[in-house]
């Protein structure tokens, strides 16, 4: 009896402060939070910011960008591939 | 008359004053056409980030100019015969374009841009003084833009 009894006060273990799972943090754009209203292809260094491993864009839903900046950081880092300042394709970058 | 921003890359095998005489062909065929540069800057020897024509690196300059707009499919073509350019690029500046070349021209882009930054690589290191952080690099961005 008394041993199922402490059974079921396990089960509903109670927190006197709530365990803190760590949240996601807000995403927002950069581009619209600074007002930046033209991304530079002349930057590479700062377009890689939104390239993966492979030098691929990254998805809007991981960095967070507005459609209006996602366009502009598109076109900025398709210019700067034309340029040779950032490759098409490669394994790792930096 | 358009704003346009030109980047040309030479081929590496240049000295430096054929670069500059390589350059100023294109740079007077501007002139020539009731154009006006408006900056000019030398960049020298870069890593390319592929090679193009065998070659790893290259020469860049840029180029930022007001021209009408039927002189760019003229330069094409003598950029396309020219053996010396091994990459060029034009492209139109917009409202935004022509202020941030101006910015930049007078250096206050990096200055803002470090600021910037700072603050972006910020947040991820400590969740728990995240809303400080925020709140001081909002303070140092206002900053940045007055300046």
């Amino acid at each position: 009896m008394s041993r199922a009894k402490q059974n079921q006060r396990n089960k509903s273990i109670r927190f006197l402060t709530s365990p803190k799972i760590s949240r996601r943090r807000d995403k927002y754009c950069r581009f619209e939070k600074y007002g930046i209203k033209y991304v530079d292809y002349k930057d590479p260094e700062f377009l890689k910011r939104f390239l993966n491993e492979q030098g691929k864009l990254l998805p809007r839903r991981i960095t967070g960008n507005s459609v209006k900046a996602q366009r502009k950081v598109a076109q900025a880092v398709k210019r700067a591939r034309q340029v040779a300042l950032l490759p098409y394709v490669t394994d790792l970058m930096n | 008359m358009n704003h346009y921003e030109l980047i040309v890359i030479l081929s590496p095998v240049l000295s430096d004053e054929e670069s500059k005489k390589a350059i100023k062909v294109y740079t007077d065929s501007i002139t020539e056409a009731q154009g006006v540069i408006v900056h000019e800057e030398a960049w020298g020897m870069r890593q390319l980030a592929y090679p193009i024509q065998k070659k790893t690196t290259g020469i860049y300059h840029l180029v930022q100019y007001q021209a009408p707009s039927d002189l760019n499919a003229q330069m094409e073509i003598t950029f396309r015969r020219d053996d010396n350019v091994i990459r060029h690029m034009i492209t139109r500046l917009d409202k935004y374009g022509i202020d941030y070349a101006e910015k930049r021209r007078n250096g206050e882009i990096g200055k803002k841009k470090a600021a910037i930054e700072a603050e972006m690589d910020a947040p991820s290191a400590t969740p728990a003084d995240a809303a400080a952080d925020v709140a001081s690099a909002d303070a140092k961005a206002e900053k940045a833009s007055e300046a």
